[in-house]
């Protein structure tokens, strides 16, 4: 039979024990939410905050005729940026990679890829290729899209000659550095933006964070004074 | 008549089980709602929220079925009950999957539904505990404490096999718990301790993760031990919450930057979505779930074994949310234990469920006996006067 008294004298015990304890865990939730909470804010927000520098959109540059001889054009391409740490993961990404058709890489070689990262395992995703690879991305934040701009001219020797050449800065803007694009680059480059968003822990963004902190200017486009048949013309005389 | 009326009126409120479940159900709900602000802002929150309101429907279906079996039918199966959970726990270790380092969980038939049979386990064990007391008066102290010992020594062998250190903990200390109200003595409970702490120490020198989580412990500050940067984000996650809550009104932090928020950090993501606040009623919500089974196991006319089983059932998970909040509080090195009912996890929910059922029908079993005596002393007297 159980000592009715010793019972009841020993749960008293353990409910006061357990009474404690939630005290100390009471404390505990308190000074992290009031006491160190200004100092632990700052210091989160130097890990999770990034700003950057928004590019803007480099303007075109036309004909008198208004066909387009440089524009900007803008792809996605799909990066596996780092490898999980823990091993079954590691070997399920790689296979679910393999099975999506990401050929090229060397799945076996997990060190010779830890080398190569941020990898690059596809270029120019299509517009219908979204929501598999968002829904991959779900699954293994390992895996990012990023942006990438890329200045094209029309398919013409005489053309490419008189637009010139462009070469990207540090902050992904485009800088003329021949021909027209250096002449009217004032013009043509329009003026950065800043942004802050808020990363995770593999470095993606986290949605409905980013702030425009200073919106980019688009740069203005440029007529040239002469049509296209002009242009072509005046070189091929010039020849 | 009047007798039927009396015993109807005795029925206190919380010895009705359809009102003890919609109570539950009404937490479920709420931990349905932290799952989902917890993965809100990636993944796909309503795929966990999909499959733990299943698991609560049949929680509720599964508190309901065990408050109404007799008590004494659960006392009379509690040692095939045992020895299944026994073989269940080495099943596992077999045949078992592995998760997070972790070999515990069966995967069943069913598309992506894993049961973990330590949680089932837990009811099975308390029972056996409970039981072996019923037995005490014709066994010496020690017979008792050795046999409760040895159940004791094959669970927590058992589990630290896949290893799970925190559910080890959480039986050694349930069979503490309830080796000493049931009256044991104090130098058998050192004496246990004493070689518990032994094996502990023994498990972390032999296993690096736990090392590492120690290490990480007693230097949060250190970008060296991954454990101590999942402190750190303890920290910067309850931080975000202040008071009242994060600004947004969801766990954004949690998301980005804590492992596991719907399960083993789900206190931390509690404070950031509900602040200082909703942390405190979670902390008092399982103080005086404590004190409500103490009260309940208090009762005079229950058996000692219903006693025992009432009290170390609301012991087993309160301590368990207690070590939970610890973790996420950092109190204690981080250990993978969730928090009873508002955590993500199928097999988790039903077994506390099917827990809470069991102990309403203890805390009914001998009062309805206690009735019966009070029903035929009335009656006697009745013929007497």
């Amino acid at each position: 039979m159980l000592d009715e008294k010793r019972f009841r004298f020993r749960t008293k015990c353990i409910w006061i024990a357990g009474i404690l304890w939630a005290l100390a865990a009471a404390a505990s939730v308190f000074y992290y939410t009031v006491m160190a909470r200004d100092s632990l804010v700052e210091e989160s927000s130097r890990i999770a905050w990034r700003q950057g520098v928004l590019p803007p959109v480099r303007g075109r540059i036309l004909s008198r005729d208004g066909v387009v001889l440089a524009w900007t054009e803008m792809y996605h391409d799909l990066y596996l940026t780092s490898l999980p740490g823990g091993l079954k993961r590691r070997e399920k990404l790689l296979q679910r990679l393999k099975e999506e058709g990401f050929s090229g890489i060397e799945m076996s070689d997990q060190e010779s890829l830890m080398k190569h990262l941020p990898y690059c395992l596809k270029r120019e995703v299509a517009p219908d290729e979204f929501p598999a690879i968002r829904k991959l991305m779900t699954a293994y934040p390992e895996l990012s899209l990023q942006v990438r701009f890329e200045r094209k001219v029309l398919d013409s020797t005489e053309i490419q000659s008189l637009i010139g050449a462009c070469s990207v800065d540090s902050d992904g803007i485009f800088v003329g550095i021949s021909g027209i694009e250096s002449e009217m680059n004032s013009v043509l480059a329009g003026e950065s933006g800043l942004y802050q968003v808020m990363v995770d822990r593999y470095g993606n963004w986290l949605e409905g964070t980013l702030k425009i902190l200073m919106p980019a200017e688009e740069g203005l486009d440029v007529t040239l004074g002469k049509s296209l048949s002009e242009l072509t013309e005046r070189d091929e005389k010039t020849e | 008549m009047k007798l039927l009326k009396q015993n109807l009126l005795k029925k206190k409120f919380f010895s009705f089980p359809a009102a003890g479940a919609a109570g539950l159900v009404i937490l479920g709900l709420w931990g349905c709602l932290l799952i989902y602000s917890s993965k809100a802002f990636g993944g796909s929150p309503m795929h966990f929220v999909d499959r733990q309101l299943v698991w609560l429907v049949m929680g509720a279906a599964g508190f309901i079925a065990a408050s109404m079996v007799p008590f004494e039918i659960y006392q009379r199966v509690r040692v095939p009950f045992f020895i299944l959970s026994v073989i269940m726990l080495l099943c596992v270790l077999l045949f078992g999957v592995e998760i997070g380092g972790m070999k515990g969980w069966f995967r069943l038939p069913v598309q992506n539904v894993y049961f973990q049979p330590s949680e089932l386990a837990k009811m099975a064990f308390i029972l056996y505990l409970c039981g072996i007391k019923n037995e005490g008066e014709k066994q010496s102290e020690f017979a008792r404490f050795a046999h409760m010992a040895l159940a004791s020594c094959i669970m927590c062998a058992l589990l630290l096999l896949e290893p799970d250190l925190g559910t080890c903990v959480l039986f050694f200390g349930v069979f503490l718990t309830i080796y000493w109200v049931s009256g044991g003595w104090i130098r058998y409970i050192l004496l246990s301790a004493g070689l518990f702490l032994a094996a502990f120490f023994t498990f972390i020198l032999a296993n690096p993760y736990a090392m590492d989580r120690i290490r990480g412990f007693l230097d949060p500050g250190s970008s060296v031990w991954r454990s101590s940067w999942h402190i750190r984000q303890f920290q910067y996650t309850m931080a975000h919450g202040g008071v009242a809550g994060s600004e947004t009104g969801g766990a954004m932090w949690a998301n980005a930057y804590l492992p596991l928020p719907h399960s083993d950090s789900l206190f931390a993501t509690i404070v950031e979505s509900s602040g200082l606040i909703g942390g405190m009623i979670v902390i008092a919500g399982f103080a005086c779930l404590l004190l409500a089974f103490g009260a309940m196991a208090l009762r005079r006319h229950l058996s000692d074994c219903a006693k025992l089983f009432i009290f170390s059932t609301g012991c087993l998970y309160s301590v368990q949310a207690l070590l939970h909040i610890s973790v996420n509080t950092a109190l204690i090195p981080p250990t993978g234990l969730t928090l009873p009912i508002l955590s993500y996890g199928g097999s988790s929910l039903l077994t506390t469920m099917l827990a809470f059922g069991m102990v309403f029908s203890a805390s009914r079993s001998s009062d309805d006996e206690g009735d019966l005596q009070e029903e035929e002393t009335e009656s006697f007297s009745g013929e007497h006067r």
